[in-house]
């Protein structure tokens, strides 16, 4: 039964040729852009080095705040970034998770220098020691500041791959000395370099917050906002709720204390899942979801239907060939849904080729391009948003292609099969499409 | 039969991509209109520089130095001075492509304008940016404007614009801002207006400039300031490593020290990635569109050619030329575009009266001459994807030798 | 005992400008059994008389009733039970199909039933074999001679064992000799099996030998 299919599909691409190979750019072109929408968001989403436990992270980047008498929350004082006191206040006595981190929002921009070198920019963020137990990076030598450095103010420093190289020439470097912003600190762990599309976790130096003052950096009402972000490490993705709720307690007894300042939080859902994060597009805002849908359903019904109208139009073309043999088959017992299936399997099998073929020209093209797909707008850093080869090949995305196949094929087909098998049988002998 | 099924599906498809080509088209139109407007400055040879402070566990931390603002005045200075730069200012989120900034009404007598960005400068900023005035001013006279009277202002000149006031006739009037009428300022004069980047519309382009000083600056708002310089274009050859090095010696001030510099182009390329990605997303959809017509048209129209072996022969042999099948082939789809064309514009013009580009565009900017040109584009640039896709099939349809289609008839 | 039996049969076929009578009240017993030929002039509704018969093209009106079933009532999968249990075709053009070898296009009726690929196998091989051709097993329709198609062809249609034979005139594209083997096999299908067969032909001396002719002339029976 299979072969019949093959031996069809084979002799199909040697009869109409061009007919055959337009469906196949066709499709292969309408999956090619749907997967690098897809991978736009994926690369937000999956996880990959350092941030593989995206699943099981949430966020607490942002706060934003209003009087305590005013009932309507999207008037807002002011929002942005969270400050160090209340970042503890809210997060880290939370006691479901398995970490919780509170580290410098987006790094900023940093004169470094060793002895004798001339002084180079670096991308630096400033951290506290439970940083390395959210995010996984891939040390080449050394390790990362611990808990007793990070409360003794150690002036330890992680340094990237290239940073090591471009300061020393190569990667041997614990122990070392380096000058940071005019300040000396010892090496003590060398990573492998960071793709700036991990957004929590990028730098090319990681230092410990308490060796600097940037937690007194504090602006708003009751110094609420700062410099920082939280990253919450769930032992599994099913104490999410739990943990929600116990931020929920927390931030109401913090709103309690507020009050007295006619000031409160503004409830943003908080934390975020990794997914929600990506679908907030402003700090004073919560997870847009029906943007998110409706962007996405729109942008997919252009990239399905389109290109479905186009090849239900060179089925119809192709199946006019097969009329004759569709009339014979059915003078000889198929059914008519025998026929529907057919064809509609047929189509299936050219669809997954010219998918796979789509497929494949997007992982290239993310590969190789991934500076003109991904670089995000307002990213002031020094990173590349270079793709891992983790995300490429997450099964998901392969899944998903064909899926993404299978619902065009379906699309493009339904009608002309539909009516390559509802044609009177002796007409179809003859030839004829009605 | 057939062929009216599949002129049907062609239609169908054509009216689709009509709709949504013409959104596109009126993005990239309305984008690149606004891009080529004057930006009422000039960055070439221009830099801008941050500073840092240093921390206490620096080992040049002075604990005694608590104002920040002085000592990037101090800064300021030392640059002015320096034998490759022809001027330097020191401003507060004011120059070009800088992201934030405070927005705030000017009030005059009864008259209060629309919330302009107000950005605080020394007068060199003129100097540096090459700022005009709007009755023919060089920027080394609006700078002297500024320098006489520091309690003054200048605005720009598109302040009041559609009230019916001539901004000019304000000149020398007193005005004063965020509605604290005790304190007056006098207006100077008008520069030409300032845009943000190079798709910021007129309307956002209002601001106006007052003297920047120590009065109302809190040392949290340190990281809004910025040192802009222009340098010389016989010395801007590897200014910034010259610079940096110089910098870690001669340019530090207190706690401060010079720890970026960057070309204004960096800055430019960075305020306008949101756009690059935007007209990215875009111009691919829209190469999409046409890619998808290209395919429909040349599958569907060779699939026709053969079909129409005979006819075309018999047509030959009744002494049809090559040039009239051709071009036979070729006005089907065109006729095919204008019928799905008609119904296209209309939905266009419904969509775009009920606002729904106004997430893409500048409200009230929708002129019939607009609309014309990018619905005459649309449809170029379709027919042209049209005309390309049945190039082949009707190239090939022309070829046919009569006898040998007719006898396999 | 009729096997077919059709009853006030009409078949009109209508477009915008014109209204054409193919087949004008026709009233026919076959016997089981017979092999019956259908002759008249091009146009007379021969073809069109068998198409009905073999459940391929529907009447305007009138009644059909093959091996006592009413053939109105059923619909589109029982139809197609019944034209792959009692029916077998043979068309003058063979309509083999080009993409199939020849064992393949003989076993194609039998993957409608529910039957095991070797099952398939073996019965396509002894149609194969009663027609001669089960030396070019694995040749595609292409590769063969008229004659040979056609013998593809009848195999087809007698894989399936059905109890009907319609041929709608089997020998029009194949040279004298080649046309006599044919006849020869629907002879041997028709007295040594016992399948009714019902053949349009032009050709007087086949129809000759055949057990009963009927003559059509502008869609009348007129014989």
């Amino acid at each position: 039964m299979k072969n019949q299919y093959l031996k069809r599909v084979c002799h199909n691409l040697q009869q109409d040729q061009v007919v055959t190979i337009v469906s196949i750019l066709g499709t292969a072109l309408s999956i090619f852009l749907i997967m690098i929408v897809v991978l736009m968001k994926g690369v937000q989403i999956l996880p990959f080095s350092p941030e593989s436990n995206r699943n099981r992270i949430l966020h607490g980047d942002c706060i934003s705040y209003t009087n305590a008498d005013n009932h309507d929350d999207s008037q807002n004082l002011s929002c942005g970034i969270l400050s160090e006191p209340t970042a503890k206040a809210l997060y880290t006595s939370l006691k479901t998770p398995e970490a919780v981190s509170i580290f410098q929002s987006s790094p900023e921009q940093t004169l470094i220098s060793s002895y004798g070198t001339a002084p180079l920019s670096a991308d630096l963020k400033q951290t506290d020691d439970s940083f390395w137990r959210i995010f996984d990076f891939n040390f080449l030598s050394g390790k990362a500041y611990n808990k007793s450095d990070f409360n003794s103010a150690q002036k330890k420093a992680v340094i990237s791959e290239q940073i090591a190289r471009r300061l020393f020439g190569n990667i041997n470097v614990v122990g070392r000395n380096i000058t940071i912003n005019h300040s000396p600190y010892h090496i003590c762990g060398v990573v492998r370099e960071v793709s700036n599309l991990a957004e929590s976790a990028y730098s090319q130096i990681w230092i410990p917050y308490s060796t600097t003052n940037i937690a007194s950096d504090t602006w708003g009402a009751h110094e609420l906002g700062g410099s920082f972000s939280v990253a919450i490490l769930a032992y599994n993705k099913k104490d999410f709720p739990k943990i929600k709720a116990e931020f929920n307690t927390r931030s109401a007894a913090f709103n309690a204390k507020l009050k007295t300042e006619n000031i409160k939080i503004i409830d943003q859902e908080n934390p975020h899942t990794q997914f929600e994060k990506s679908i907030t597009p402003y700090s004073n805002g919560k997870p847009e979801r029906g943007r998110f849908y409706r962007q996405g359903a729109f942008i997919l019904f252009i990239l399905l239907l389109i290109p479905a109208i186009n090849l239900s139009s060179m089925t119809q073309s192709r199946l006019h060939r097969y009329m004759t043999e569709i009339g014979i088959r059915r003078a000889f017992g198929c059914h008519r849904s025998q026929i529907l299936n057919d064809i509609i399997i047929e189509n299936l099998i050219l669809s997954t080729i010219a998918g796979f073929v789509g497929l494949l020209l997007c992982l290239l093209f993310a590969y190789f391009g991934s500076d003109f797909i991904f670089t995000k707008n307002w990213i002031e850093d020094m990173g590349h948003p270079t793709i891992s080869l983790s995300v490429l090949l997450n099964p998901i995305l392969f899944l998903l292609a064909f899926l993404f196949c299978f619902v065009l094929n379906l699309i493009s087909s339904i009608i002309p099969a539909w009516q390559a098998s509802h044609v009177q049988i002796i007409n179809a002998i003859n030839g004829k499409t009605h | 039969m057939n062929e009216w099924h599949s002129n049907a599906w062609l239609i169908i498809e054509l009216l689709l991509v009509s709709v949504l080509l013409w959104f596109v088209v009126d993005y990239i139109y309305f984008n690149i209109a606004t891009y080529v407007r004057p930006m009422g400055f000039d960055i070439t040879h221009c830099y801008n520089i941050q500073c840092s402070k240093l921390t206490p566990s620096s080992p040049d931390y002075i604990p005694a130095d608590t104002s920040y603002y002085k000592d990037m005045k101090r800064i300021t200075n030392r640059l002015r001075q320096h034998p490759d730069i022809k001027a330097a200012c020191l401003s507060r989120q004011a120059h070009p492509y800088s992201s934030g900034g405070t927005w705030n009404p000017l009030s005059y007598d009864t008259l209060t304008t629309l919330r302009v960005h107000f950005c605080s400068i020394e007068p060199d900023f003129f100097k540096v940016f090459r700022c005009s005035g709007a009755n023919g001013e060089t920027p080394e006279q609006l700078a002297q404007l500024l320098e006489k009277d520091p309690n003054g202002f200048l605005m720009s000149a598109n302040n009041f614009k559609g009230s019916g006031i001539k901004a000019s006739s304000l000149i020398g009037k007193d005005f004063y801002f965020y509605n604290d009428s005790t304190q007056r300022h006098q207006l100077l004069a008008l520069y030409e207006p300032i845009r943000d980047s190079e798709f910021s519309i007129d309307s956002y382009s209002r601001s106006m400039m007052s003297r920047i000083d120590d009065k109302h600056f809190k040392n949290r708002h340190f990281t809004t300031l910025s040192i802009s310089v222009r340098v010389n274009p016989k010395y801007d050859v590897d200014f910034i490593n010259r610079l940096s090095n110089e910098a870690q010696k001669s340019m530090r001030v207190g706690n401060l020290y010079i720890s970026s510099i960057r070309p204004f182009s960096s800055e430019r390329a960075y305020v306008l990635q949101e756009y690059k990605n935007k007209l990215r997303n875009y111009s691919t959809g829209a190469g999409f569109l046409l890619l998808n017509i290209f395919l429909g048209l040349f599958g569907t129209f060779w699939f026709r050619t053969q079909q129409r072996r005979s006819e075309i022969a018999l047509l030959k042999v009744i002494g049809a030329t090559n040039r009239d099948i051709f071009g036979r082939q070729l006005s089907e789809g065109l006729l095919l575009l204008t019928i799905a064309s008609i119904p296209a514009i209309i939905v266009d013009w419904n969509l775009s009266h009920a606002q729904l580009n106004l997430w893409l565009n500048d409200p009230n900017t929708l002129e019939p001459s607009r609309f014309i040109a990018t619905t005459f584009i649309t449809y170029l640039l379709i027919a042209l994807t049209i005309f390309l896709g049945e190039l082949l099939p009707a190239y090939k349809a022309m070829r046919l030798p009569p006898a040998e289609a007719l006898h396999n008839e | 005992m009729s096997i077919i039996s059709l009853s006030g049969i009409h078949k009109i076929y209508r477009t915008k400008e014109v209204e054409t009578q193919a087949l004008e009240n026709v009233n026919l017993e076959i016997g089981k059994g017979e092999f019956l030929s259908v002759m008249g002039p091009s146009g007379c509704g021969k073809s069109t008389l068998l198409n009905i018969m073999g459940l391929i093209d529907t009447p305007t009106s009138g009644k059909l009733i093959i091996n006592d079933y009413l053939i109105k009532e059923m619909k589109d999968k029982e139809l197609a039970t019944f034209r792959n249990k009692m029916l077998g075709f043979i068309f003058q053009s063979f309509h083999l199909i080009q993409s199939l070898n020849v064992i393949d296009n003989v076993e194609m009726p039998l993957t409608y039933r529910r039957i095991s690929a070797s099952e398939r196998h073996r019965l396509a091989k002894e149609a194969l074999e009663k027609v001669g051709m089960s030396h070019r097993l694995h040749h595609r329709p292409g590769e063969l001679s008229g004659g040979q198609c056609q013998r593809v062809a009848i195999a087809r249609a007698i894989v399936g064992n059905p109890e009907i034979i319609l041929a709608d005139e089997p020998t029009g594209n194949l040279d004298s000799k080649m046309g006599h083997e044919v006849m020869d096999i629907l002879h041997r299908l028709n007295k040594e099996e016992g399948r009714t067969v019902v053949m349009v032909t032009h050709n007087e001396e086949q129809a000759k030998r055949t057990s009963r002719i009927v003559r059509f002339f502008d869609g009348r029976q007129i014989e």
